[in-house]
């Protein structure tokens, strides 16, 4: 009971020290007030890339309804109507578009000449440069063309092999069963079911910045820790091992309140129990991490000039802006990769505590091997 | 009352040899002077003797049990005054206090104990960013005493202090010698040498008897040579 | 003696020059680490598109399903952009899953063939990586999507035929007509891409987008190199200062002088590598036309007045920041957050058209766009002032606060 209570007035004092300071009360409010402003700003998206519509014909019905459909459908791709061909063209030159598809005037007629077998584009794609994103692109253009055509398709098959001819029972018995069901379902790895339109894209990166704010904040205490070591000289030299631990874990589950607040407001949050449960086991990690760099590196100047490496590190490797599938081993040695993967996989959780016992483990040898129990030498 | 024993103490620093071979001995209400010159191992002596660095070689006993090998008794026996004032700004001195002593002993020392000695209590809710020299000089020294130790090492305890609490801290320290306490002082002042019971010139890693008669120009000349 | 400026500006950069072997290394580790980052976004396999690996699970002991895979392998569009992967246990997909080697799988439930004969199926199940929705994995997504609603549409329609077969006792010599109209859809969804008719323009005045990246991870490289910084420039005690100020040495020649040195590291370090970089790369003749492109538009000149305005930006974080914790958690977020709004992780075209704008005025946005314009061959002059504009507020900006420093 008495180590309990002491423990909690370490807590209390060293927590103290950091809310003592106005400037770290401006980087906690700063972090949900940053997130909600983007949140808000970004809740029309844009788009990964942005096509322009253009009709060659603007009274064309068949034209008119695939160009609906483009338009209206909420999407990664960002569609501009346009009332002309032309005008289409010039946003692709002039760059404020990617690419623009252009619906001719005579859409329906070439459906029919395809359905009889007639090899003809039905849409011309004016680009300048063709990539990757231009490509995959493409598919959303099918699926909104791909209903006329199935059903230009069906009708020269009805006419052709099934000899009818009333567009009236054509009409009947395309329409006579619609599942109104997907074909393909989405889930994550646990069986969760997820919506693919259920966040802003430009929003999902906000909490694997988050997580690199945390994890930079475990660095930034292990650099500091030189600093104040010396004010704990008279703690017995068993218990200042674990001292660096405590004091970066304090100051990241300080920055983890500020986090969850922001995640909290961006509507990222689907479980808060999950959530509460990963973030403490995450914050418990960095500190972890934080202390075996320091004790590695030795000296802040050389853990400051590590910081950018671990930053550019955590941008490039975690999956916040690309999920990128090279470099397992090293993506693995970073805590927030585990993280941010656990967040929906119950494997990846397991892992992150190990990664947690094994860095907390592998620091307290370090610090042993080092020496760095003594203030003022790392 | 027990003595202390030094003996055979060694330190290095990578491959810098700072503490050879020290060895001396101290008895209760003795106040051993340690001397020597920027750089000696003054400093190095007293952490390593603290605890605070962790030793080469030798041993650090206390009625016969050495200390480098129990850091519990260490902790409770030894006290360290470092040279700087080694305190958290944005703490208050009440905070720096409860960190260190248990709450019984808080109690009693800010009622009619040491740290009511020291003045501490004059200041309990000042936060250290705000706080004096001396004021910090307190502090340190009243969070040194939370074991209520029977040893009490010091680094050049008075630096910086104004005269009068200079006094008031040199009287404390008369006391707790006069107390049977131990104490070991590295020092150049000429107040705190006087305070000394005995000396101890620390050179190329090594301590001699050092005989102090108030001759400064003298102890300077013996330190370079 | 009375400390002059040049005194304290030459104590300055003796001070920051002994970090200069330590940055110059970081440095290098920074642009090679960005280089690689920026490559794995624009890259081009021999087929000339980046590919997406799906892995598929399913019996595939059922004829149509291996005919499937065939076609999806061979004959599909999108074989060029989306390699499909057969796996006959979930478990060897899941854990390819986990391992990275898989963007996501798709399950096909038992009997599915049968099952969609008879007219009532279980969807197939995509599975997708745990990670958080980027770009492509949203991108991915979306195509799947697209691909649910070609054969969800399909599927009515064959059923329809079946159902007028049935109704209208119709039979045909190739088979059953829902098998035959399915053929003719599968037949038009594989050549799809015919459908298209694409013209290429070509660049003309605009950036390809590796050009675009190039700029962008310039600027972010320079916002991240601020935080390096931290141990000569955070939390600096203010009694040097005060002794400077009593000796007529004011906060805006001070904060001059740190800036300077400031300045001459980062520029020393950045210009320094990337020139010796782009030498090489000239030489060995790797990179393609882009290090001649960078050496004789004068991108590296441009980046001076970069590094100049968002030195000073960076400067006035340290200065607003009284301690090391808050420099650098201030100097991340800065970093990440302009970094971000300004087009320098995502292109500025994924926002809306109000951050757009807003990022475009930043000093981040302001940067991309005036190196940008190196290699457009555009003047910039407007983003030139600019750039300029906010070093001079910035430096103002940091005097200020310094002098409230000082007087404390």
């Amino acid at each position: 009971m008495l180590h309990f209570r002491s423990l909690l007035c370490w807590w209390g004092l060293l927590n103290k020290r950091l809310l003592k300071r106005p400037g770290f009360w401006a980087v906690l409010l700063a972090v949900p007030v940053l997130v909600l402003v983007l949140t808000l700003a970004a809740s029309r998206n844009g788009g990964v890339v942005r096509i322009a519509v253009g009709l060659e014909e603007p009274q064309s019905p068949a034209a008119r309804q695939v160009a609906q459909r483009l338009t209206e459908r909420e999407s990664v791709l960002e569609t501009v109507l346009c009332e002309s061909a032309d005008e289409a063209r010039t946003l692709v030159e002039t760059g404020r578009a990617d690419g623009a598809w252009l619906l001719p005037a005579d859409l329906e007629e070439r459906f029919d000449r395809l359905s009889a077998g007639e090899a003809v584009p039905l849409v011309t794609m004016v680009v300048q440069e063709d990539n990757v994103l231009l490509q995959l692109s493409r598919e959303k253009l099918f699926a909104a063309l791909y209903p006329d055509l199935s059903y230009a398709l069906f009708a020269g098959f009805a006419e052709s092999e099934l000899q009818e001819r009333s567009e009236e029972e054509i009409r009947k018995y395309y329409g006579i069963i619609q599942r109104n069901s997907r074909f393909i379902e989405f889930a994550y790895s646990d069986g969760s079911p997820v919506d693919p339109m259920e966040s802003s894209f430009l929003v999902t990166p906000v909490r694997g910045i988050l997580a690199l704010l945390i994890l930079v904040g475990a660095l930034v205490s292990a650099m500091y820790f030189a600093q104040e070591a010396e004010a704990f000289v008279w703690m017995r030299r068993r218990k200042r091992f674990l001292l660096p631990f405590l004091c970066h874990l304090i100051l990241t589950l300080d920055l983890a309140v500020a986090v969850l607040a922001a995640l909290g407001l961006s509507g990222l949050v689907s479980s808060w129990p999950r959530e509460l449960g990963s973030m403490a086991l995450y914050c418990t990690a960095c500190a972890g991490f934080a202390e075996v760099l320091r004790n590695i590196l030795g000296k802040p100047r050389r853990l400051g000039a590590a910081l950018p490496l671990v930053l550019l590190a955590g941008l490039a490797l975690c999956p916040i802006f690309l999920n990128v599938r090279r470099f397992r081993m090293v993506q693995v040695l970073l805590p927030t990769f585990l993280y941010l993967y656990g967040i929906r996989s119950g494997e990846f959780i397991l892992y992150l505590a190990g990664y947690t016992v094994l860095s907390w483990a592998l620091g307290l040898i370090l610090a042993r091997i080092r020496g760095t129990e003594e203030p003022g030498e790392a | 009352m027990e003595s202390i024993e030094v003996r055979n103490v060694q330190k290095k620093y990578r491959r810098k040899t700072v503490l050879r071979d020290v060895t001396f001995s101290a008895g209760p209400g003795e106040c051993i002077g340690i001397l020597g010159g920027n750089g000696s191992g003054k400093s190095t002596l007293l952490k390593t003797l603290a605890g605070v660095l962790r030793p080469d070689g030798g041993s650090f006993t206390l009625g016969g049990a050495d200390l480098f090998r129990d850091d519990k008794r260490r902790a409770a026996a030894v006290g360290y005054v470092p040279q700087g004032t080694p305190l958290l700004r944005e703490l208050t001195a009440m905070d720096h206090l409860r960190l260190w002593y248990r709450p019984e002993a808080l109690r009693r020392g800010l009622n009619g104990g040491v740290l009511e000695m020291l003045g501490v209590t004059g200041f309990l809710k000042t936060p250290v960013g705000k706080m004096s020299e001396g004021m910090k000089k307190r502090l340190s020294i009243g969070c040194a005493l939370a074991s209520n130790p029977r040893v009490l090492l010091l680094d050049e305890p008075s630096a910086a202090l104004d005269l009068v609490c200079k006094a008031n801290i040199l009287d404390y320290f008369c006391m707790y010698r006069n107390r049977g306490g131990i104490l070991l002082i590295a020092t150049h002042d000429p107040q705190e040498l006087e305070l000394c019971t005995g000396y101890r010139l620390l050179r190329d890693g090594v301590t001699e008897p050092y005989e102090y008669r108030g001759d400064l120009r003298r102890l300077s000349e013996d330190m370079k040579s | 003696m009375r400390p002059g400026f040049w005194p304290y500006l030459i104590l300055r950069l003796q001070r920051v020059g002994k970090l200069f072997l330590p940055l110059l290394l970081v440095a290098a580790l920074l642009m090679t680490g960005i280089g690689w980052f920026g490559v794995s976004l624009v890259r081009q396999d021999e087929a000339g598109a980046q590919r997406v690996e799906i892995g598929v699970v399913g019996d595939f002991e059922d004829s149509i399903l291996r005919m499937g895979m065939f076609a999806l392998r061979n004959l599909d569009s999108s074989r060029f952009s989306i390699e499909f992967v057969q796996f006959s246990e979930e478990s060897e997909a899941k854990s390819q899953l986990r391992a990275g080697k898989l963007n996501g799988y798709v399950k096909i439930p038992e009997h599915f063939v049968e099952d969609v004969y008879r007219g009532s199926f279980q969807p197939l199940t995509y599975v997708t990586a745990p990670g958080a929705q980027g770009v492509g994995t949203a991108l991915t997504d979306e195509v799947i999507a697209s691909v649910s609603e070609l054969l969800s549409v399909s599927e009515d329609a064959v059923y329809g035929a079946e159902q007028y077969a049935r109704d209208h006792g119709v039979m045909l010599e190739e088979g059953s007509a829902g098998d035959v109209l399915a053929m003719r859809f599968l037949e038009q969804i594989l050549r799809r891409d015919e459908l298209l008719q694409v013209e290429i323009l070509g660049i003309g005045d605009g950036l390809s987008l590796s050009e675009y990246f190039l700029c962008s991870f310039f600027v972010m490289f320079l916002l991240l190199w601020g935080v390096s910084a931290s141990p000569v420039f955070a939390g600096q005690d203010m009694e040097l200062g005060r002794l400077l100020k009593c000796r007529g040495l004011g906060s805006l020649r001070q904060i001059l002088a740190e800036y300077l040195s400031y300045l001459c590291l980062m520029l020393s370090t950045v210009l320094c590598l990337c020139l010796i970089l782009l030498l090489i790369l000239r030489g060995l003749d790797l990179g393609g036309d882009i290090p001649a492109r960078l050496l004789e538009s004068g991108f590296l000149l441009r980046a001076v007045p970069v590094g100049m305005a968002l030195g000073a930006l960076q400067i006035l974080l340290y200065e607003c920041a009284n301690g090391m914790l808050q420099g650098v958690l201030l100097q991340f977020l800065a970093a990440v957050s302009l970094g971000y709004v300004c087009g320098c992780l995502y292109p500025v075209g994924f926002f809306p058209e109000l951050l757009q704008q807003i990022g475009n005025i930043l000093p981040a946005g302001l940067a991309r766009q005036y190196l940008s314009a190196a290699l457009s061959g555009q003047s910039g002059g407007w983003l030139l002032l600019g750039l300029a504009g906010y070093g001079l507020v910035f430096l103002a900006l940091s005097a200020g606060i310094r002098k409230h420093r000082l007087a404390e």
